[in-house]
């Protein structure tokens, strides 16, 4: 298993926002984290990269325990974080925020040959690259957070909503993209709001609601189970 | 060089190295409003090492630099953790503190000042000034000037990719602390001077404008902003006048017969023009568009050619 999470518990002051939460993802698969807003998925992501502390439970990527290491180590260990909202540095050229992804990488011309294989995936990038990344579009942005985790070299990308705000256009690319990267064996697990795309290119789901796993099954079975879908996903 | 010019290069160059104190802190995302603590820590180190152990400038200089630089390290540890208002507000403080202590310091001439035996001439900030300069520029080319971009755009995201964000601010903070402390020691041996009246916080919160109104986003800012300002004043001294007469001569009344214009005039109009300048170009006069338009090497980049290499 690349990440196995158990119990996972994480508060803010008297606030849970995540409670006793097991969930796995497979080397290679693609797994979904299903959700109303409010249901802990974005604070499910921020604790497994640990930026906020776990109040209890145990996180383990690649058998190693990963519970009170700091986010640093976890990057290091191959668990990156693509933060909903796009965060990109949007003082920073397209290439110095595709540098900050190798932060932690000290072979420079591994990192360069990396930088040139995520131009040649994205070329709105490559041809943008001494611009600021506040002139992309939404959609580019999105490239360019996803280019950004893919520069440090992850086993495993944890997306957090990534086609909010997208076009329906680039929601479809996007998707793509997703599938693609884990057809080279790229662990991934994906947050979403757009249930209907993301349990068409899952292997399994989580339902989560006001911080508990509710459901988990695979992803044919959650996107059969419509009586589901009504009571959680609100469609 | 006449008194006059070499006087106002002086301040220039120490106001530059100055403004480079304040803007390492600012580019890291965090704003310094105790510059003139930092300034005093230099200053008075350089004087009284000057006045009571009789060291050269050299090593004063020096030593204005290492203590500001070790004050300000120490600082940041607890301070960098409170953000926004709390963190302008706690080096404000920590100004408030430096200066309440030199005041009530017999070895350090209490309210009365010092005077500094140790005399620099002109050039010395100037040469000193162009190293800062040189030295800010190369800083914010290097991998530790991305983490700091990277930190002031977003902390959280610079967290996730692995950046030690707290180091980084500890740094970059005492680094801003340091030279404040090398201006602050300049000035006591261009000035022969020192009293602590001349640290109060009207000097923090001008450094801070100088580097807000040049911009914060390239190195070239603060020496824009503290060059305008510091030459401002002076252009002001000479030309109101002139522009009294011409006002005067518009509405018809002979100039002669009115007091030229106070002193004060000089900041009235200062103050028109920062608000102008926040006004119109909230994020200060040097942009880094500004910065590629005249850039040779984005321009080449800009080219077909250029965008495959």
């Amino acid at each position: 298993m690349l990440l196995d999470v158990q119990g996972l518990t994480i508060t803010y002051g008297r606030n849970t926002a995540c409670d006793a939460v097991d969930l796995t993802v497979g080397a290679g698969e693609i797994v979904t984290v299903l959700g109303a807003n409010g249901a802990g998925k974005t604070s499910l992501l921020r604790g497994l990269q640990g930026a906020v502390p776990a109040a209890g439970g145990k996180i383990v990527f690649d058998g190693v325990d990963m519970t009170r290491l700091a986010p640093a180590a976890r990057v290091k260990a191959g668990m990156v974080l693509v933060p909903e909202g796009r965060q990109i540095f949007v003082s920073m050229t397209v290439h110095d925020n595709l540098l900050m992804g190798a932060y932690l990488r000290s072979d420079a011309g591994g990192v360069q040959a990396d930088i040139e294989a995520i131009y040649d995936r994205f070329p709105n990038l490559a041809s943008r690259r001494d611009a600021l990344a506040s002139v992309l579009s939404g959609g580019e942005q999105q490239m360019l957070a996803v280019g950004r985790a893919l520069v440090g070299r992850p086993r495993l990308m944890m997306l957090d909503e990534p086609s909010l705000g997208l076009s329906p256009l680039f929601v479809g690319k996007l998707f793509e993209l997703i599938a693609d990267l884990n057809s080279h064996g790229l662990g991934i697990l994906l947050v979403e709001q757009n249930t209907t795309m993301a349990l068409e290119v899952a292997a399994r789901g989580y339902v989560l609601e006001l911080g508990r796993v509710v459901a988990a099954d695979t992803a044919e079975a959650l996107s059969r189970d419509a009586a589901l879908t009504e009571a959680y996903l609100g469609h | 060089m006449s008194g006059y010019w070499a006087g106002i290069l002086s301040i220039l160059a120490v106001n530059i190295i100055f403004a480079y104190a304040i803007f390492i802190p600012v580019a890291t995302g965090q704003l310094n409003l105790g510059g003139a603590g930092f300034q005093a820590i230099g200053a008075y180190t350089a004087a009284f090492l000057s006045a009571s152990v009789g060291l050269s400038v050299t090593f004063t200089l020096l030593a204005a630099t290492i203590m500001a630089g070790i004050a300000g390290g120490a600082l940041a540890f607890p301070i960098l953790r409170t953000r926004g208002v709390y963190l302008i507000l706690a080096t404000f403080a920590f100004a408030e503190v430096v200066a309440g202590v030199i005041l009530n310091s017999e070895t350090l001439g209490g309210a009365m000042g010092m005077s500094v035996p140790g005399y620099v001439e002109w050039y010395v900030p100037c040469i000193l000034a162009g190293a800062v300069t040189v030295f800010v520029f190369y800083l914010m080319a290097t991998r530790f000037g991305l983490n700091m971009r990277a930190i002031h755009d977003d902390d959280v995201v610079s967290d996730l990719m692995g950046v030690n964000v707290r180091m980084t601010k500890v740094i970059a903070f005492a680094i801003g602390a340091a030279l404040a402390g090398l201006a602050g020691g300049l000035y006591a041996h261009t000035f022969t001077y020192v009293e602590v009246q001349g640290f109060n916080a009207m000097v923090s919160i001008y450094v801070l404008l100088y580097v807000l109104l040049g911009g914060t986003q390239t190195a070239w800012g603060p020496i824009v902003g503290a060059s305008f300002f510091t030459l401002l004043p002076e252009f002001l001294r000479a030309f109101l006048p002139k522009l009294q007469v011409w006002v005067l001569g518009v509405l018809g009344q002979d100039a002669a017969t009115v007091q030229p214009p106070d002193e004060s005039w000089r900041f009235v109009l200062l103050g028109v023009i920062t608000v102008l300048m926040m006004a119109f170009r909230p994020e200060g006069f040097v942009t880094r568009d500004l910065v590629d338009r005249f850039s040779w090497r984005s321009r080449r980049l800009r080219t077909p050619d250029g965008a495959k290499s």
